[in-house]
């Protein structure tokens, strides 16, 4: 390659990567076409109440099905909707609906219940549940018996599946959806049967009413021309009514079929990579490109948060899936600032890892239903969730930033000989600099949090699981520091350590929450309690790694050969 | 003779010590946190934190066993938190006398070891005074007390007087500790034949083979049978203790006793139980230690919102009325989540409320009274630390971008 070309490679490459990137983030802003001749997609911008929180329509379907199949939509052999289209047919068409198979049940003993073995097909419909549906309620009121925490993960499952049932029932029969908007500021919203009461005895129609009515007569008679024209009237009498949650409501939907997140986590994986390519070849100009994208991806991830703020009202963390995005944020801003000091691609990678696996678990806590849940009463305070949670989930990402650089310092270390001593010294530049960012949010804010339990309930520390959690993360970060302090480690003992506070950040994180709910299942161990055990071993593993003699190293044998080489070309001693 | 102590001190003031100590009070920490699955937030406070040993079972960091199967033998004795904090503080302030100088450079450190400093003490101080007790109100009463749900007193009460009544109650330590309890301005005797920590109530079946356990009041239809303490991660919940008592004058018996504080009319009414001495009549109360106060709190009104829809409380809050005439007090509060009302030393928090069933009405508020005279120090302590360490570590920060430009 003569120079000429190489400088357009470096030029051109990171450019073409960069588009792709784009093209890729702009993808779902296309309008989707309407498959079907019903304006579903209308509909779906409609605001409703439902469990306490005025969402779209939209989001009140993607949800439930969340909740009953862990999918966003119905999709198999024959059939293909979206989830508002699957609600949709759940409120106007019950008899189609029970037949959707949207019912996930794992469990073998839950199957054998109903009489069905463990096939491919993990998802049944209402229909077929229904057949059994003495024995689900027998067995469900058996487990119920039981403190929830006691249950087996049979029982637990049995009550789950029993639970979604009756979530599905109170959707079909219009218990626990509220359409109808308060008719002024003193009212509430309104379900089915309290509009239809008020409607009676104040004599006063309620023109939401009339208008839902017409729509799900229309859908139920399959009446595209009725249907589009009933939503259309639907959606002015909301834009009337209620302008506010109507606009608000249109914007939730169109984060919710943007799902930035889902965006985010893939462009993550393209970063990680470009990045081990660069290693192989073209080491310039991926870098530049992996970086340029890792600012492209932190923006739309950056939006994704200011548009959950925007949408909930709150401050960014208010549960444990805001939490998992929040920590991956976290993450990459500090790897930013890293990256700009160092230049040497590792904290784009860190950044790039990171923030994938955060929005990996985020994704898997999805299942729970509503990431915007209204809150208990306790939690009901911006001021404190802006300040401890904010500053505590920032000294998780600290933490746990800063048992990744001590992982890729050891496995770069042992597996490649390109930790020089200036890498080495570098790398433990950074480790010392976020470990002191995550001793400091990690202090400040447990003892915040500790003001807030005095605020709220007149004691400052309690030593209840979680409160002795956040001062594990506290000591652990002070322990290293000092130990470094005293000279009690170097770089790689500081390394060592910091990969064990991934372990006590993820205790803290998760762990405090699983104790007592895993310790009862005998035999089975739910997903969850397996992955934070697979995760806390493979970190142990790499302690055990990093505790290699230095012989084993590959990068420091390296060293240790050439300054013995050129010890013995210098003639000096030793 | 300065240097003779600066040797001293040095390896009680070596980092390798603090390093140590901090690994131990992790595995404390860690143990004591396990131990929350199998005994009240309570006892492990004052078995892992409060003390200066403590032997922590095996048993903690598995499985629990099934009900009836064999627990994991075995235990380790291990340094309390009283021990490990005593021994941190030694360490921070041998390390302050011998190693650090009072330098500008060194003005970060300092100001986050004041405040670790000052941290440790307000926890030793908490836990040696602040007292927390409960202050349960219905709409419209005016209550003067607050009690203590850890501990029990055993109150004679002569309902007699039209202004007030007379009170004489009998501490928990007197009970456990003592057979016979004999009292001047008692005009009985005492005798307590056993006393249970914990104890639930049943109504004795009409063909029941155990003989009552009373001959007196309400131990004739009910019994009390002894439970295990109370476990579960977090609990709030209560032990409600159970005593048989024998009252005797002159050596005759005035009956058997069965007392209980879950002898409830409602939430919170315990139902006395009445012993005629000739003409004059006492009732008998096992109830939670009360604590008189200076001032009234009505209670005017106790509202819970909910979000439309659910169950799930939106805020709890309770509108009283203040009076204490010695500090010419005399008026309306509101108290709710996140908000207390401090006064006078006490502050009162929201912390639950009265109802007759799950599902039914509210009809009171129970406020959480808490008197700890160290309450300042966090927050003194939180901001010493923010700003130490914003200074410690800006000051490196900005060294390392110099170092970095240069």
């Amino acid at each position: 390659m003569t120079k000429y070309e190489r400088h357009t490679a470096s030029r051109t490459v990171p450019i073409l990567l960069i588009s792709i990137c784009a093209a890729y983030l702009l993808i779902p802003l296309k309008p989707s076409g309407t498959d079907s001749d019903f304006n579903i997609n209308a509909l779906a911008k409609v605001p409703v109440s439902y469990k306490g929180r005025v969402k779209p329509f939209d989001t009140v379907a993607r949800n439930c099905l969340m909740v009953i199949s862990g999918r966003q939509k119905l999709e198999n052999q024959t059939l293909d909707l979206n989830a508002a289209h699957w609600l949709l047919d759940v409120l106007s068409r019950p008899t189609t609906a029970e037949e959707y198979e949207v019912f996930r049940i794992d469990h073998p003993d839950v199957l054998a219940i109903f009489g069905w073995q463990k096939t491919d097909k993990k998802h049944f419909s209402a229909r077929s549940i229904r057949e059994h549906g003495t024995e689900l309620i027998r067995q469900a009121q058996l487990a119920g018996q039981i403190p929830s925490q006691k249950r087996s993960l049979f029982q637990r499952k049995v009550v789950e599946l029993a639970s979604h049932l009756t979530l599905y029932d109170a959707l079909a029969n219009y218990r626990s959806l509220h359409l109808i908007p308060p008719i002024s500021p003193q009212h509430d919203w309104m379900d089915a049967a309290t509009a239809a009461n008020y409607t009676e005895t104040s004599g006063q129609p309620l023109p939401g009413m009339r208008a839902w009515r017409k729509v799900l007569e229309a859908f139920n008679k399959q009446h595209a021309d009725h249907f589009n024209q009933s939503v259309k009237n639907l959606a002015d009498i909301y834009q009337e009514n209620e302008p506010m949650a109507t606009r608000q409501a249109r914007h939730e939907t169109l984060f919710n079929h943007y799902a930035p997140f889902a965006q985010c986590r893939v462009l993550y994986v393209f970063i990680t990579i470009l990045i081990f390519l660069s290693w192989i070849a073209f080491t310039q100009p991926l870098q530049a490109a992996a970086m340029s994208i890792l600012l492209l991806t932190f923006l739309v991830h950056t939006g994704g948060i200011a548009t959950r703020i925007y949408l909930s009202g709150r401050p960014p963390v208010t549960n444990l899936y805001s939490s998992a995005i929040f920590i991956g944020w976290g993450c990459i801003l500090m790897c930013l600032v890293l990256e700009y000091l160092y230049r040497n691609g590792i904290p784009t990678l860190l950044a790039a890892t990171s923030g994938f696996l955060t929005l990996l678990v985020a994704w898997a806590l999805t299942g729970d239903g509503d990431t915007m849940a209204v809150l208990v009463a306790v939690l009901d305070t911006n001021f404190w969730l802006a300040t401890h949670v904010v500053v505590i989930v920032l000294g998780y990402s600290a933490t746990y930033l800063a048992g990744l650089i001590g992982l890729v310092f050891i496995l770069r270390g042992v597996l490649t000989s390109s930790l020089s001593a200036g890498e080495s010294k570098k790398m433990g530049q950074m480790l010392y600099g976020i470990l002191c960012f995550a001793l400091l949010f990690s202090f400040v804010g447990t003892v915040l949090g500790g003001i807030w339990a005095d605020q709220s309930w007149g004691r400052f520390w309690g030593w209840d699981p979680k409160e002795n959690g956040a001062v594990l993360i506290v000591l652990w970060n002070a322990l290293v520091l000092h130990a470094r302090w005293g000279g009690l480690v170097k770089q790689r003992g500081m390394a060592i350590l910091a990969v064990f506070g991934n372990i006590v950040t993820s205790w803290s994180w998760k762990g405090t929450n699983m104790l007592g709910v895993g310790l009862h299942a005998y035999g089975f161990i739910e997903s969850a309690i397996f992955w934070l055990a697979f995760f806390m071993a493979s970190q142990l593993l790499i302690m055990a790694i990093g505790c290699l003699p230095l012989s084993c190293w590959r990068s420091f044998r390296v060293t240790t050969r050439s300054q013995t080489r050129q010890q013995a070309n210098d003639g000096s001693p030793k | 003779m300065g240097n003779a102590i600066k040797d001293l001190c040095r390896p009680i003031a070596s980092l390798r010590l603090t390093v140590v100590l901090m690994a131990m009070s992790i595995v404390l920490i860690f143990s004591a946190t396990w131990a929350q699955i199998d005994n009240g937030i309570w006892h492990v406070v004052e078995k892992y934190f409060r003390s200066f040993v403590v032997w922590v079972p095996l048993q903690v960091f598995l499985p629990r066993p099934e009900i009836g199967k064999q627990i994991f033998p075995g235990a380790f004795p291990w340094p309390g938190g009283t021990t490990l904090g005593l021994l941190l503080l030694i360490n921070l302030l041998a390390a302050h006398a011998t190693r650090f100088k009072l330098t500008l450079k060194r003005s970060g450190i300092i100001l986050i070891h004041t405040a670790i400093i000052l941290l440790l003490v307000g926890e030793g101080i908490t836990g040696a005074f602040a007292l927390e007790t409960q202050m349960p109100i219905y709409e419209g009463q005016t209550t003067r007390w607050a009690h203590d749900i850890r501990e029990v007193e055993l109150a004679v009460v002569n309902h007699a007087f039209p202004e007030h009544d007379q009170v004489l109650a009998i501490s928990q330590s007197a009970l456990e500790q003592r057979s016979v309890i004999d009292h001047v301005r008692l005009p009985f005797q005492i005798r307590v034949e056993r006393f249970m920590p914990n104890a639930i109530v049943q109504r004795r079946v009409p063909n029941d083979t155990d003989p009552p356990q009373a001959d007196h009041g309400l131990g004739v239809t009910h019994r009390v049978i002894e439970q295990s303490r109370v476990t579960g991660v977090g609990a709030q919940s209560v032990d409600p203790p159970a005593i048989i008592i024998q009252i005797r004058r002159e050596d005759e018996s005035l009956g058997r006793f069965v007392l209980s504080p879950l002898f409830r009319q409602d939430d919170i009414r315990i139902v006395g139980q009445r012993v005629q001495v000739e003409d004059q009549q006492y009732h008998l109360y096992l109830r939670f230690r009360r604590y008189y106060k200076p001032y009234a709190i009505r209670l005017n009104e106790f509202s819970h919102d909910r979000y439309t829809g659910t169950k799930i409380a939106k805020n709890f809050s309770s509108d009283i009325h203040l009076s204490d005439p010695t500090h010419h007090e005399d008026r309306n509060v509101l108290i709710y989540m996140n908000h207390p009302l401090r006064y006078h030393g006490e502050t009162f928090y929201q912390a639950n409320w009265l109802r007759k069933s799950d599902d039914g009405p509210d009809f009171g508020t129970v406020l959480q009274v808490v008197d700890n005279p160290a309450w300042q120090t966090p927050y003194i302590a939180c901001l010493l630390a923010g700003t130490g360490m914003l200074i410690h570590f800006g000051m490196t920060l900005i060294r390392f971008l110099r170092h970095q430009t240069a």
